[in-house]
């Protein structure tokens, strides 16, 4: 073998590898002939890990059907699920070793807002698509980020549509507030502070409870003082039943409004100790109903055949939405599946169903806020079912 | 040769520091991230250690004055200064602060010190948490990327050389400060306050020193941990975040240096190998501070030591060694061990 | 006038700190300790009560009986098996085994009672005793009334009984009651049994009133619990029942008077500030600052 065709054969050999490696490189990361992973993360332990599984749990429902009906294109979803608590150095190291470690194609997660922010770098980074699960706080996807979406109501399109609510009460021009002081709250409540006076309705007392506090006493008692048409609260499912049941207690009697993390009106009127305090409770929703009623009945049957030991709880359609966009994005986006594809598919999304979701998610180039109304639900007049009052005031009992 | 020899020789710290520059070649961005958490535990760790291991003093403000320092760095990094005074400045701060939690120190015996130290964690994340024009409130707020000369760090590999050299720099000023009188003073205060004040050791001095040392490696390293995560929340700093600084203390090994990067790295690199079994997390924290007081009160640099693959450091034989003579009265106490243990604790009041 | 109902709101809360700082102090009073599981205690207490009450549906009586004998079952082990083979070592290594013993059982609970908030269904089914503006829930009542009893009971124990003068003596000198003849290992036993009965009762009394169940329940009151100790002098019965009411009141108070926002923090000023400015407390006779 002459030293010509020695350096031919070479060459040769050479190019074939250079064809191979970048047929290999062709196919995105994290997806293969017969699946596509995705990365998951949320508070799986400590004390927040009470939202962190029936949040998450939802999509795998969905995911685990849509396995049983043959995936998309052919390919299976494949979960991996990582803890990140609800705290940023957690979730920073869930995002990178999902991203790094695990090479997942995208990643649907994220319930703490203030959580999120660690790992939101390094997804901003590497521009892997990103379907926010929960987490609230209105910088995370506004103004729109490449890859950056968020399928349910951000934390200040919940506190607008209570704004809008209490602007068409008949009657209703003081009104009381009480949060609580982390993220969460303040995503949701403050631009509803920042806009109310413009409606015309002032702000006589503004309170603050302590999460897992064990009685709202001084917050009663303090808002009963000032006589407010509405008191407006932003606080979590376990302490809105304290206010109500206290307000009840100590004779508060005037319509008080919720988020949409207590939307799950039975709950609250367990919890409350009855109905009488919750009678006069509204509050946002984007869900169609909570757990339990027969319009969320087909998401109750999804929980209960893949989850079957947990409790079915509305918590579990909070990432239902995000699941849908996924998959009808995954579905337009075609078997040749890239990061970028899946992007520009959910960008098309317009009027999509969203599962359990009342809203039909919308994404755009500069829109990557899927859902941006709510409305309001408050318990009929017996307790036993709860009405859609819609996003204006409106007697219904 | 023994290995611990290898420790101690000459060339070590040149060694090591290669090994730490050597690291991110094999690294992604997530163990890369592990390994700058490491390094910050590393001098978190040590404001504990200080305190706890070689002072004697029972503080539980450790995880408070971590937070204070993250939060100053953050915000005076927004300023415009440039990255190492920010540190300087979250670290001072700390000390500062940690002097005056030290005050009551000075008179309160160990439990009492404990609850005032408790109180005053819950008020630090209080304060961050309602600060809102300042600290942005329970939103958290960003740590600035940091700024290296004009090179700004965007990378978890880039943000690592800062890191390694900062904790490089602090430990090896750690190890020439505690062989020197502080070390030793500090750790006459921990066996008997009233023999080390008769050999004239200046007792509310020396503590007050140990309390401000203890918050300037606690804020340094709560500053660089803060450009590790780059986003930071108040309610990070709780008694959860102690809890893995006792751990992380008792599990290296109580009163050395040595222990503290064991220590580091144990705790931070466990519950990322741990992650599937996250139910457990909590558990595994309680249990490892148990077992490790209780069974392996030394930690694992003392075995590490009794192995000869550690070098002996400085007057430094753990923490709670059982003096023998006690421990042989335990034995053959007519009712049970407890009665042997008057003497011990009678010494302390 | 919303004095009394603040007044009423907080003393009722006062209640469960009281029986809380109670049990603490027992065993700081015995073995010159913090139980910082304390708050698990009575987070057992509570499950437990809520357990035998909701889930398996037997008058609350039992559920109370039941929730006190777990606890007080889980401080006798704790204390034989985890302190007694240490109690020769210094307090601050008894007291960092209590609180790795509080992440344990904090952990151990969140297996299985992580999911949710646990709702605890009222118990008496006459509504609110209303007097003048004045509102109150028969439990609260309840509470308030036991808490009280209990506290003559134990005052009066310490005081006229053998076991209470042989805790006593083992506190102040464990080496000189042990020649005394005294079996220190009895009183170390029955002081972790009693306090662990108060937790267990706190937390089976109060989770009615408290209505929300859930792991992290016992940490919240632990460090309530801390405060009114403080407040009352560590190691006073009476000043660990009135630090609790105190501290229960104050907090209402504060919450109202001053602003919402210090509410729950007031607690802690409440530490700072008796130990530095008052260290002995209200009731306090120890020695809290160094010889």
């Amino acid at each position: 073998m002459g030293p010509k065709l020695k350096l031919r054969v070479i060459g040769g050999l050479f190019s074939v590898a250079l064809a191979l490696m970048c047929g290999s490189a062709s196919a995105e990361v994290g997806v293969t002939d017969d699946t596509i992973k995705i990365g998951m993360f949320g508070p799986l332990q400590g004390k927040v890990s009470l939202y962190g599984y029936p949040i998450n749990n939802g999509p795998i429902a969905i995911y685990k059907e849509i396995n049983e009906t043959g995936g998309i294109h052919g390919r299976k979803i494949e979960i991996v699920h990582e803890d990140g608590d609800c705290n940023p150095q957690k979730t920073a190291a869930a995002v990178k070793k999902l991203i790094h470690q695990e090479k997942v194609f995208m990643i649907h997660g994220g319930s703490c807002s203030g959580a999120v922010f660690g790992g939101i770098k390094e997804i901003k980074d590497t521009g892997i698509p990103f379907m926010i699960m929960a987490a609230t706080m209105d910088k995370l996807a506004t103004p729109a980020v490449h890859n950056i979406f968020r399928p349910a109501l951000s934390g200040s399109a919940d506190g607008m549509v209570m704004l809008e609510f209490l602007a068409t009460m008949p009657g209703v021009k003081r009104i009381a507030v009480v949060r609580h002081s982390n993220d969460w709250a303040n995503a949701k409540s403050s631009k509803f502070m920042a806009q109310i006076a413009s409606r015309g309705i002032e702000v006589v007392s503004d309170e603050e409870m302590e999460r897992k506090a064990t009685d709202a006493t001084a917050q009663v008692l303090r808002h009963k003082k000032v006589k407010p048409d509405a008191v407006a609260t932003f606080l979590y499912p376990a302490e809105a039943a304290l206010y109500t049941r206290d307000a009840a207690k100590y004779g508060l009697d005037v319509p008080i409004l919720g988020t949409n993390s207590v939307m799950d009106l039975m709950d609250l009127k367990k919890r409350a100790g009855g109905l009488g305090p919750v009678k006069n409770f509204y509050s946002a929703a984007f869900v169609q109903a909570p757990m339990g009623d027969f319009k969320t009945a087909a998401y109750r049957a999804l929980m209960t055949k893949h989850f079957p030991d947990d409790r079915p709880q509305s918590l579990n359609l909070y990432g239902m939405g995000g699941a849908y966009a996924i998959l009808e994005a995954l579905t337009r986006a075609g078997r040749d599946l890239t990061r970028e594809g899946l992007i520009s598919a959910l960008e098309t999304l317009d009027g999509t169903h969203a599962g359990p979701m009342t809203c039909k998610l919308r994404f755009t180039k500069d829109q990557h806020e899927g859902c941006v109304g709510g409305t309001m639900w408050t318990l009929s007049a017996d307790g036993n079912s709860i009405i859609d009052v819609g996003a204006a005031y409106r007697a219904v009992k | 040769m023994r290995i611990s020899a290898f420790f101690e020789a000459r060339w070590f710290p040149a060694l090591f520091l290669l090994f730490l520059l050597v690291i991110p070649l094999t690294t992604n961005n997530y163990f890369q991230f592990v390994i700058n958490l490491v390094l910050c535990y590393v001098l978190i760790g040590f404001g504990q250690q200080l305190i706890l291991g070689y002072a004697g003093q029972f503080s539980f403000a450790n995880a408070a004055f971590m937070g204070i320092g993250a939060y100053t760095t953050s915000i005076i990094f927004t300023l415009n200064v440039p990255i190492l005074i920010a540190l300087m400045a979250g670290g001072l701060l700390a000390a500062l602060v940690a002097c005056l939690v030290g005050l009551p120190a000075l008179r309160l015996s160990r439990v009492y010190l404990a609850l005032a130290t408790i109180a005053f964690g819950e008020m630090t994340t209080w304060i961050l948490t309602h600060w809102n024009s300042v600290t942005k409130g329970g939103d958290g707020m960003y740590s600035p990327v940091p700024v290296f000369f004009g090179y700004s760090l965007d990378t978890d590999t880039e943000r690592y050389f800062l890191i390694a050299i900062v904790c490089f720099v602090m430990v090896m000023i750690a190890q020439r400060m505690l062989a020197s009188k502080f070390g030793r003073a500090f750790i006459a205060i921990r066996e008997n306050e009233m023999v080390a004040s008769c050999n004239g050791i200046n007792i509310p001095l020396y503590k007050t020193i140990a309390f401000a040392l203890s918050g300037f490696y606690a804020g340094v390293g709560g500053g660089l941990y803060a450009i590790a995560v780059n986003y930071i929340v108040p309610d990070n700093y709780d008694l959860f975040q102690l809890v893995i600084h006792f751990a992380l203390v008792m599990v290296g090994g109580l009163g050395s240096m040595y222990g503290v990067i064991v220590g580091a790295l144990v705790l931070t690199t466990l519950p990322e190998v741990l992650r599937d079994f996250q139910h457990y997390q909590e558990m595994l924290y309680g249990v490892l501070l148990i077992v490790f007081i209780v069974f392996i009160p030394r930690g694992v640099a003392g075995f590490l030591k009794d192995w000869k693959i550690l070098p002996r450091e400085i007057l430094v034989h753990g923490w709670r060694e059982e003096i023998p003579h006690v421990r042989e009265a335990a034995k053959t106490a007519a009712v049970f061990n407890v009665g042997a243990g008057a003497e011990d604790r009678g010494a302390e009041h | 006038m919303e004095f009394f109902i603040l007044l009423s709101a907080g003393l009722a809360n006062g209640g469960y700190y009281a029986l809380i700082a109670l049990g603490l102090v027992l065993i700081f009073k015995a073995q010159d300790m913090v139980q910082f599981g304390h708050g698990e205690v009575f987070m057992v207490g509570a499950f437990t009560a809520y357990t035998v009450f909701a889930v398996v549906g037997w008058p609350y009586l039992v559920a109370f009986i039941a929730a006190v004998l777990a606890a007080t079952v889980v401080g006798m082990i704790v204390e034989r098996w985890l302190i007694r083979p240490i109690a020769h070592m210094p307090h601050m290594t008894l007291v960092m085994v209590t609180v790795g013993l509080s992440f344990c059982l904090k952990g151990a609970a969140r297996i299985e009672w992580g999911k949710d908030i646990y709702t605890f269904p009222s118990v008496f089914k006459s509504g609110p005793i209303v007097i003048g503006e004045v509102v109150l829930m028969p439990q609260q009542l309840v509470l308030v009334a036991f808490t009280l009893s209990l506290s003559v009971v134990l005052y009066l124990m310490f005081k006229y009984t053998a076991l209470g003068k042989q805790m006593k003596a083992t506190s102040q000198n464990m080496t000189g009651a042990q020649l005394s003849g005294v079996n220190i290992g009895r009183v170390f036993s029955s002081t972790w049994a009693m306090s662990g009965a108060l937790g267990g009762a706190a937390g089976a009394l109060s989770a009615p009133v408290l209505s929300l169940l859930f792991p992290d329940i016992g940490t919240f009151i632990l460090l309530k619990g801390f405060a009114a100790a403080v407040l009352g002098g560590f190691g006073s019965i009476v000043g660990a029942v009135v630090g609790g009411f105190a501290v229960g009141v104050m907090e209402k108070f504060v919450g109202f008077y001053i602003s919402t926002s210090l509410e729950h923090i007031s607690a802690f000023v409440i530490i700072m500030l008796v130990l530095i400015f008052w260290p002995k407390g209200l009731f306090g006779t120890k020695d809290v600052t160094r010889v």
